[in-house]
């Protein structure tokens, strides 16, 4: 009795080490016992039509562990269905938007279908004895397809609401700087304080006059989309302008081969300002190599050779503004360099002579040009700048009586 | 052949540091080199990575006819070899430079100005720094406690330094010159931490040279 009960014993032991040991298999058993109900699909809005909202009602029946839900989507009701996504069992919504290899597009019909996937423990007949009446248990998936929905169409929208508060923020600084130009225009005298970059501009072609040496002007290392590039441009014509007064070759180097046709046309509009078209050398506009240290050893070859006065770096600078800048100084020329990319300012800080810090480099821009556009775009910014610092101030306030308004007005979504 | 490749490399590392002693002809070769090179390389890169796949190929197959703009656009430039047509390479300038400055407005707006803004919009003081400074009152969590007010404060002082329609004197002199301070601060910062990836990347060249190509040392 004894012998037997023990014998039992182990035996229940095994075959639960059996059930409890197995991992899941790849093998399913369809059955409708969790499949969820109720499933809904929407277009999901403030989007280009590129994603689908589901929702449904998990099931309500009992003896179901649910471990997660898959999404499925097909372009018919007939399938074939691709899984798009997979979620915790505790969700029952999901955004749906890209799948294995495709991925949702607008206007397009889609058909979805909600799976619950549970574990179930199913006795199966031994198969490795075909004579025994003994079964194994195994441990499976189970998946639990909900009815099809659809066809939904993802709608593309023409707004995004949820971007509100970036189109105000935009459209107050529209009207701040179409006031400014506008005053600009009618003759209004706006007034900025002085800044020393521009004197200093000035004081680097002026050293390079006195020693009949070129001027190098680097205007940075990204093409004519970047805005740094762009206010670079404007002020290369002044700088160009100045050069041509006092007949100082300039050599620009360039690493985009698209900034080439940029360059020629500021600084030919720069010799012409000064009434010495004659004087412009179309091969000192040099573009040198698009990649970002063969470009930087092709300039330090350059002011070592061509033994440059004045070097202007004005624009969007990376990690060769330290090399440039280093090599500048040993070469004993005067340095000016201005950018916004925050992370180079330190090298040219340590190593120029002057440094147009972020946006000092737009407004000595707008200043040296005095370009009416570009000044009331700068009294606009000042504008920007104070109604930021009030915000500021205000949310202060406020946060300590709990009223997160502003923060979450701000938030980018 | 791998050493041979290995001492290609290790012989342009060498041309290119002998730049610290004085520029000289051996500098002058890899300079040139590497400029050529890189030159050629890109060409062929742009070629094969833009040109064919968002240009040529979808031309030819006869599928976005609309490409053809952008080829016009690109032909365009070439234009600028001509004294008498040179003119025509303003119009694709233009465009560019009209679309990325107003793809960049929303791109700053969203990514820069908003977010960033929101990202200053600070409470005073964070509740949980002055609950733990009751419970601990040492001077790290009082300092905790001015994290805030001084983050806000030194935010408004940087700000003001780039105000440019009120002139930095008398007591607002001050209040700049914070602003110019904290900026050092800042930029210190960044030098000291550049600075030592430099050092490293200085070390691994070492560790090319010594070990990779010479075998003189070990890892």
């Amino acid at each position: 009795m004894l012998l037997k009960s023990l014998t039992l014993s182990v035996i229940v032991l095994l075959e639960s080490i059996a059930v409890f040991g197995q991992t899941d298999t790849a093998i399913v058993v369809l059955g409708q016992g969790a499949a969820p109900t109720q499933v809904a699909v929407t277009d999901a809005p403030n989007d280009g039509g590129e994603a689908l909202n589901v929702s449904w009602t998990p099931t309500s029946q009992v003896g179901f562990t649910i471990l997660k839900y898959q999404l499925l989507a097909a372009e018919s009701a007939a399938g074939p269905f691709q899984l798009m996504a997979e979620v915790d069992s505790k969700t029952s919504e999901a955004r749906m938007s890209s799948g294995d290899g495709w991925k949702v597009e607008p206007d397009k019909p889609y058909f979805i279908k909600v799976v619950a996937v549970d574990s179930t423990t199913l006795a199966v007949p031994d198969s490795t004895n075909p004579d025994s009446v003994t079964v194994r248990f195994e441990k499976r998936l189970r998946l639990s397809e909900s009815a099809v929905v659809g066809p939904t169409y993802p709608i593309a929208s023409w707004f995004n609401w949820n971007r509100l508060n970036i189109f105000l923020m935009v459209m107050l600084f529209y009207v701040l700087v179409m006031v400014m130009v506008k005053r600009a225009k009618a003759g209004q005298v706006l007034w900025f304080r002085k800044i020393a970059g521009i004197d200093a501009i000035d004081e680097a072609i002026g050293r390079a006059t006195e020693l009949g040496k070129p001027v190098l002007y680097v205007p940075g290392t990204q093409n004519i989309e970047n805005i740094q590039t762009i206010a670079s441009i404007q002020l290369l014509t002044s700088v160009a302008t100045k050069a041509a007064t006092y007949d100082i070759p300039i050599i620009v180097p360039l690493n985009r081969a698209f900034m080439v046709t940029v360059a020629e046309e500021a600084v030919k509009q720069g010799f012409m300002n000064a009434g010495r078209p004659d004087a412009y050398v179309r091969d000192n506009i040099r573009y040198m190599s698009d990649e970002q240290f063969a470009f930087t050893s092709g300039v330090t070859g350059i002011m070592l050779r061509e033994k440059t006065a004045a070097h202007f770096y004005l624009g969007a600078f990376f990690a060769e503004s330290l090399i440039l800048s280093e090599v500048g100084f040993t070469s004993g020329a005067i340095q000016i360099a201005g950018t916004a990319n925050t992370h180079q300012l330190p090298f040219f800080v340590v190593a120029c002579d002057y440094t147009l810090i972020g946006e000092e480099y737009f407004a000595t821009s707008a200043l040296v040009t005095r370009d009416v556009e570009m000044m009331g775009t700068l009294k606009a910014t000042d504008y920007m700048k104070a109604f930021i610092i009030v915000c500021m101030l205000a949310s202060m306030v406020l946060e300590l009586f709990g009223v997160q308004f502003m923060r979450s007005w701000f938030q980018v979504i | 052949m791998d050493f041979f490749w290995l001492s290609v490399a290790g012989l342009a590392t060498i041309a290119v540091l002998s730049f610290l002693y004085n520029d000289n002809p051996l500098y002058k070769v890899a300079e040139h080199f590497f400029v050529g090179i890189a030159a050629g390389y890109v060409v062929c890169a742009e070629f094969y990575n833009v040109f064919l796949p968002n240009l040529w190929n979808p031309l030819t197959s006869g599928t976005d006819y609309w490409l053809v703009i952008p080829l016009l656009l690109g032909l365009a430039l070439f234009t600028r070899f001509s004294n008498n047509i040179g003119w025509i390479s303003r119009w694709p300038m233009s465009v560019i430079i009209g679309t990325y400055a107003g793809l960049a407005v929303i791109g700053f707006a969203s990514g820069d100005m908003v977010l960033q803004v929101q990202a200053s919009l600070i409470p005073v003081f964070e509740p949980a720094t002055v609950s733990k400074f009751s419970g601990d009152p040492s001077v790290m969590n009082f300092l905790d406690i001015l994290k805030n007010p001084l983050f806000t404060l030194g935010l408004i002082a940087v700000l003001f330094y780039f105000f440019f329609s009120v002139e930095h004197k008398g007591g607002l002199k001050h209040i700049a010159v914070v602003g110019t301070t904290l900026l050092m601060i800042g930029f210190g910062a960044g030098y000291g931490y550049t600075v030592m990836t430099r050092i490293a990347l200085l070390f691994d060249r070492f560790y090319f040279l010594f070990v990779e190509w010479l075998q003189v040392a070990s890892a």
